[in-house]
């Protein structure tokens, strides 16, 4: 279980939880939860689960101060000291940075065979922003002509979301595909990283991995960094395979400009707060939180 | 009004068994100084419980609204919470943690001292009756195991209350030697109060089964034999000076009062040996259902020591 920042190592977490919730009620993200009957021992304590929402390190740590029992250890004072998990990268095949895909253009293409099929319910306000906030100056005035906008500010971009009909997202993907920012890999792990003064993930350029298919690879793909061979672990499946399939198959049909292949590569800043692993566009998060060792 | 009703039924069978137990006589044998009942007209029968139910409910909302609605004025749970800021810790839950842990912190002292400080004032058990919604909960069971009782479809049982003393020893013992805090994984009151804020969990099955024990077996069983959050509670009442005070002279020995007391031994040297003015602190939870019963004005709250002053 992934803890809030500033958690004791966790059998002395477990001794030293009261499991009076206070971490959970001065959240101002709102993203933890209560462990439930089937924890045993940790049934009532606090616990973040990264995909539903990750923790965003606020400043001054509310949820460390309103521990009463310094199971959120109070000598942390900055989220970046914290030291909850370790982001890793596991499932490389459909990490979009790998596959030099650009994260709007395959978040408008989702959104729109969601809208064809009526279902999935994406936050189109976050993608709306996550657009505005990448165009160039001649871009940004032809997308505030189409939805006749005074400005990009983020209240009325987001004031679109809900709005937007099957057209209007065509128009945004095929408007994104013409723009700069199309050609460059998703970047969106770092982007959303709450730690700024640091890099946290260092994209590194290397040999595009469709060219590495006849090499031999251990196939385990849980690990950080190890890319396993495309057919063997298209065979293994793991019966997770929905989402990772459907993130592969874009990226082959995709992956054109082998230049834009780059690895995330984890720093040790990483806190392992878990917001790369929320905002991950994939259908499975490509980047997921792993359990620290020391 | 049904309720009242039922409770009516419940006193007159008291007074009826008393009655029969002495062979049509009207006199009771006891300490109290009144040859019979004299109901005063003005006595309110369910003045204290509406007034203490009125409280619990009180407290467990400000604990759902501090969060739901964030109004943030007492924030977290039975078992930890903050009041306008200041903490309060649950003097079983600390000793737990600061046993299980190793750790002292600062915070987990000033709101244990706090929540002991306010409790010397108030009466210890106090926090029992007046603030535990488990407490309230096994009222309502308590009504329904009397009436299953006098229909004849369960039969009591009861256990030695020092269950209680072996009770707190075990878990304090086990948080020592596991290295987690045992007894929060199964504590009722704060499982019902974590409920209460952050909404329902499974571990309320337990509650449940608690509930349909005491029903169906042991009338009060939790809290009469096991509890050991009232435990600690206990100890800090035994310092405390609000209490229940027995007049002899309005006493008509019709001992309604142990009748409807969920410990009626506290009573015993007053109203059956009439050795002691006040009732015992200890166990004694100041809910005030002896004083609610007693139409002969008999019993009433007080402050020992203090009284004599004023």
């Amino acid at each position: 279980m992934l803890r809030p920042p500033g958690a004791l190592e966790e059998d002395r977490f477990l001794a030293s939880c009261i499991k009076c919730g206070q971490c959970l009620q001065v959240c101002p993200p709102q993203v933890v939860e209560l462990a439930g009957i089937g924890k045993g021992f940790a049934v009532g304590t606090p616990f973040i689960t990264p995909r539903q929402g990750g923790c965003i390190l606020c400043a001054g740590l509310p949820c460390v101060l309103a521990c009463p029992t310094g199971s959120l250890d109070h000598a942390l004072s900055e989220g970046k000291d914290a030291k909850m998990g370790l982001a890793v990268i596991k499932h490389p095949g459909s990490c979009l940075a790998i596959n030099g895909i650009n994260d709007i253009i395959f978040r408008l293409e989702n959104r729109l065979a969601d809208k064809a099929n009526g279902t999935g319910n994406q936050s189109e306000a976050e993608l709306l922003s996550d657009i505005a906030e990448r165009l160039n100056n001649a871009e940004n005035a032809s997308f505030r002509e189409k939805f006749s906008l005074t400005d990009l500010e983020p209240e009325s971009v987001s004031g679109l979301a809900g709005n937007l009909s099957r057209r209007d997202i065509e128009w945004l993907l095929n408007f994104a595909r013409t723009t700069e920012f199309s050609s460059m890999g998703c970047r969106i792990c770092l982007d959303k990283c709450p730690i700024k003064d640091q890099k946290t993930i260092e994209f590194v350029k290397r040999e595009p991995l469709l060219n590495r298919r006849h090499e031999k690879q251990d196939d385990d793909d849980d690990h950080e960094y190890k890319q396993g061979n495309h057919n063997e672990k298209r065979r293994h499946g793991h019966g997770r395979g929905h989402g990772r399939g459907y993130g592969r198959r874009r990226a082959h049909r995709m992956s054109l400009n082998h230049d834009n292949e780059y690895w995330p590569v984890v720093q040790s800043s990483c806190v392992g707060c878990g917001v790369c692993e929320e905002k991950c566009p994939t259908p499975v998060a490509s980047i997921q939180i792993v359990p620290r060792l020391e | 009004m049904k309720k009242r009703q039922q409770q009516d039924r419940t006193v007159n069978a008291a007074v009826k068994n008393t009655n029969e137990n002495r062979s049509g006589v009207k006199t009771f044998k006891g300490p109290g100084l009144r040859k019979e009942n004299i109901p005063n007209p003005k006595h309110k029968r369910n003045k204290w419980r509406n007034i203490r139910w009125a409280i619990l409910l009180f407290f467990n909302v400000l604990f759902f609204a501090s969060f739901y609605f964030d109004i943030q004025v007492l924030e977290g749970s039975l078992s930890a919470s903050r009041l306008l800021g200041f903490h309060l810790i649950d003097p079983f839950a600390a000793i737990q943690v600061i046993l299980s842990s190793r750790i002292l912190m600062v915070n987990l002292v000033i709101g244990t001292v706090t929540v002991f400080i306010i409790y010397i004032v108030l009466g210890g058990r106090t926090f029992c009756s007046w603030v535990c919604p488990y407490h309230w909960l096994a009222e309502l069971g308590e009504k329904i195991n009397l009436f299953l009782k006098k229909r004849k479809i369960v039969r009591s049982h009861s256990f030695d209350r020092k269950f209680r003393y072996l009770f707190y020893a075990l878990f304090l013992i086990l948080a020592l030697i596991t290295g987690f805090t045992v007894f929060e994984t199964i504590n009722p009151v704060s499982a019902i109060s974590r409920s209460i804020v952050y909404g329902p969990s499974l571990l309320l099955i337990w509650v449940v089964a608690l509930l349909v024990f005491e029903i169906l077996y042991s009338r009060r069983a939790w809290c009469r034999y096991f509890c050991p959050v009232g435990v600690s509670y206990q100890l800090i009442g035994l310092l405390a000076p609000l209490r229940v005070k027995w007049n002899k002279e309005n006493c008509s020995n019709c001992k309604r009062c142990q009748n409807v007391c969920l410990v009626p031994h506290v009573l015993k040297d007053s109203v059956n040996k009439g050795t002691k003015e006040y009732v015992d602190s200890g166990a004694c939870t100041r809910c005030g259902l002896c004083i609610d019963i007693c139409d002969d004005e008999a019993l009433e709250f007080s402050l020992k020591y203090l009284d004599k002053i004023i």
